[in-house]
């Protein structure tokens, strides 16, 4: 008896609890326009165009740019350096040649993101606008979305880091995961992303983000009539990250 | 829970350590509670720049008392709006920097007499 | 005649002895846990390329064993095989102090532990194996035999559920539609081989009458569920050294370093085919003490098992780029290492004495000690 009294009390309690947030949110869901924060445009989908032809070849600048924007972590150690867009080379033989070329690798915003089907607390998740984003203050840090990303896109904070470039951005504390938001708090700003402008402002203009349910879009227009590839298409994950030449 | 058919147990020990262990935990929790029920509670002063909080927007506010007590919701409810829905407005933990610069005279002291520890300022930067 | 159960009344010098190791044990545990919480789990061997390392290989084993262990209760709850009925509530018990085990570990493998009794309780996800999982272990219950038949059910939904939190994942080594299974089978056989030390340690060691003849069935038991262990083994190596896609994959499974010596020489010799033989054959088959040796060989064999489950399907790289070969890269690419660090061994000693010492608490608290296990019937 007395067991069934306090488990009444205490759904009691927390039945109260969830109705006082809710209950905030319904409350002040109208005063968002005041705030300058506007409902972003219904419909967007946003995509990435990587145009490895025009590539430079040792060139890091979009790396350093995303390290500084997004203070990801760097120890100096490739087993926990965390690297949210990455340069790799690659070898490939074509017609018994072989030719070597580099390739970057990020997350690739897939329209299935495994990552976010199996992340337990719902951390990872795929934003209305496409992006899969995690939420640091949610993760709890099981990891099961690095075991689940195709791609090895996700990395862990191993450890806590001290640089602290851009102060205006969040950093991440040790024992979560992350990956390339495609700087969403960027893109919610009618901003490029920090590689894109970075690449543009260096000249070869490599990487574009766009709307890819614009067909007026360029992103979209290219992705819609030039030869390009999605990586590991048969997986069914469905990427939005496009690559030309690769 | 004991259970009538068991054979009486060796009991004397047990139950002396049972009470001491008992004794550990309440009384200084007892203290503490004693201790706060007698007390004023003081409410630290808090820095108090110019001008009403949020002025401009809807929810400008008339007293402080309402942030006082509310802000960690109202915190949370605009970090869910900008991180999960992407709707993000001009108010964000770095425009209460503007007015309230430092950090200990504003946040820290009344967490602290509060002992409370957000986990906030590990990932967001705030002198 | 009716069995009595009872508790230990006086605990002997060996208990006490025993709990003091044990707390060490989860003491130690529990200072390792602390330190990877504030300094993060780079202190464990992880990397991230291999994210899971020796914790979720130790839950994955508890959880079997615990699955293992209420097969034994159900030898009477469901089977109504009642010379077991003195086995069951012991089993039960140990099920779920081994649950508690497995939940252990996951829990102190978290990277943000703090968060773990919020975050998943507000906000579950359905679509993840992982939260589904532990809502299938918290629903154990016994006694009637409805209940117990449920819960006998229920077992094998769980661990079907822990063999699909690999299963379903990208990486080839874990795309196995009969991992679940064998992962049921294997955890059948550790479970079964564990409650027979413990069964016969304790009927030792508090001087209770036990009948040779239940321990041989028990033996007979395990011995099947061995061989449906190996069954599932062959089948799933066979096909992927016959798909041409997996043979790479199969090749570095096999042969490809640390987990393969485990998996030959721990699993296969050691867990398995040593085990049968002494199980099968007339003259050890039943002789208590090679029926024991034997229990303890496949104890130690499935935990070599989690082990190639887990690992092998991290270490082995994923294609990312078809058809290309990563030359150069600032993360680690291609096949890595993984060893696990002086924090990680010290969790997993941890949760063991946390779990061993729920176990002597409950032999002295619940009546759980039969007064004797008779068999009713002439020797199988
Ligand atoms: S690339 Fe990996 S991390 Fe990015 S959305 Fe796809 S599965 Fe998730
Ligand atoms: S590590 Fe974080 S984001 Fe990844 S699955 Fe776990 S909780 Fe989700």
């Amino acid at each position: 008896m007395e067991r069934r009294e306090f488990l009444k009390a205490a759904a009691g309690t927390a039945a109260a609890a969830a109705c006082g947030v809710y209950a905030l949110r319904v409350l002040t869901a109208k005063g968002m326009e005041g705030l300058g924060g506007e409902e972003p445009p219904a419909g967007r989908r946003w995509g990435m165009l990587v145009d490895l032809a025009k590539c430079r070849e040792g060139c890091t600048v979009c790396l350093d740019a995303c390290r500084s924007e997004n203070n990801v972590a760097f120890f100096g150690d490739p087993r926990i350096d965390i690297h949210w867009i990455r340069k790799v080379a690659v070898r490939k033989q074509v017609g018994g040649r072989t030719e070597e070329k580099e390739v970057l690798l990020l997350c690739n915003h897939c329209d299935e993101p495994p990552c976010a089907q199996v992340c337990p607390v719902q951390a990872t998740y795929k934003r209305h606008d496409g992006i899969v984003i995690v939420d640091q203050h949610r993760c709890i840090g099981c990891r099961y979305c690095m075991i689940a990303c195709p791609y090895s896109a996700r990395y862990f904070n191993f450890r806590d880091h001290e640089d602290w470039p851009n102060r205006e951005h969040a950093r991440r504390s040790h024992g979560v995961a992350e990956s390339c938001n495609l700087c969403a708090h960027r893109l919610d700003r009618g901003r490029k992303p920090a590689c894109v402008e970075a690449c543009e402002a260096l000249g070869p203009a490599a990487l574009a983000v766009g709307d890819l349910n614009d067909p007026g879009d360029p992103v979209a227009k290219a992705v819609a009539t030039r030869s390009v590839k999605r990586l590991k298409e048969d997986l069914g994950t469905r990427p939005k990250v496009y690559y030309e030449g690769l | 829970m004991s259970d009538p058919d068991a054979p009486p147990r060796p009991a004397r020990g047990r139950r002396l350590l049972v009470a001491v262990l008992a004794a550990a935990v309440v009384l200084p929790l007892a203290a503490t509670v004693l201790a706060h029920a007698f007390s004023t509670p003081e409410i630290p002063f808090l820095e108090r720049p110019e001008g009403r909080c949020l002025e401009g927007t809807p929810f400008v506010l008339e007293n402080a008392a309402w942030m006082r007590f509310h802000h960690w919701e109202f915190l949370r409810w605009l970090r869910e709006e900008a991180v999960r829905y992407g709707r993000r407005g001009v108010l964000t933990l770095n425009k209460c920097r503007e007015c309230h610069p430092s950090r200990a005279a504003f946040c820290d002291r009344c967490h602290d007499s509060t002992s409370l520890t957000p986990d906030c300022f590990g990932c967001h930067y705030y002198p | 005649m009716e069995v009595t159960f009872g508790r230990i009344e006086q605990p002997s010098a060996r208990y006490r002895l025993a709990m003091i190791v044990f707390a060490a044990m989860a003491l130690a545990g529990l200072s390792a846990t602390l330190v990877a919480a504030k300094e993060g789990l780079a202190l464990t061997g992880m990397t991230n390329r291999v994210p899971w390392g020796l914790q979720i290989v130790m839950a994955v084993y508890y959880i079997g064993l615990s699955a293992g262990s209420l097969v034994i209760s159900g030898l009477y709850g469901v089977f109504g095989k009642s010379d077991y009925k003195p086995f069951a509530r012991i089993a039960v018990y140990v099920a779920m102090v081994f649950l508690i085990a497995g939940l252990l570990s996951i829990l102190t493998d978290q990277g943000r532990m703090d968060r773990v009794f919020v975050e998943p309780f507000v906000y579950f996800n359905l679509r993840s194996m992982f939260s589904i999982n532990p809502s299938l272990y918290l629903e154990r219950r016994r006694t009637t035999k409805v209940v117990a038949t449920l819960a006998f059910g229920w077992a094998f939904c769980v661990h079907s559920g822990t063999g699909a939190i690999f299963g379903f994942g990208s990486r080839v080594l874990y795309e196995s539609p009969l991992l679940p299974a064998s992962f049921v089978a294997a955890a059948m056989a550790s479970g079964c081989a564990f409650m027979i030390l413990l069964i016969v340690g304790l009927f030792r060691a508090t001087r209770r009458p036990l009948d040779a003849d239940l321990v041989v069935w028990l033996g007979r038991f395990l011995a099947v569920c061995i061989l449906v262990v190996v069954y599932f083994l062959f089948m799933e190596n066979a096909y992927r050294v016959y798909v041409v896609e997996l043979r790479s994959a199969a090749m570095f499974y096999l042969f490809g370093g640390f987990h393969s010596v485990l998996f030959w020489f721990g699993l296969v010799l050691v867990g398995l085919l040593v085990p049968m033989f002494l199980l099968f054959w007339r003259r050890t088959g039943r002789d208590l003490r090679w029926i024991l040796v034997a229990s303890a060989l496949v104890v130690f064999g499935v935990l070599c098992e989690r082990y190639v489950i887990v690992l092998p399907g991290l270490l082995h790289p994923q294609e990312i780029l078809p058809g290309m070969e990563i030359v150069k890269s600032p993360v680690e690419e291609g096949v890595v290492a993984y060893g696990g660090s002086i924090v990680e061994v010290l969790q997993a000693l941890g949760v063991f004495g946390v779990v061993a010492l729920l176990f002597l608490f409950g032999l002295r608290t619940f009546k759980l000690l039969p007064s004797e296990a008779r068999s009713t019937r002439a020797a199988p």
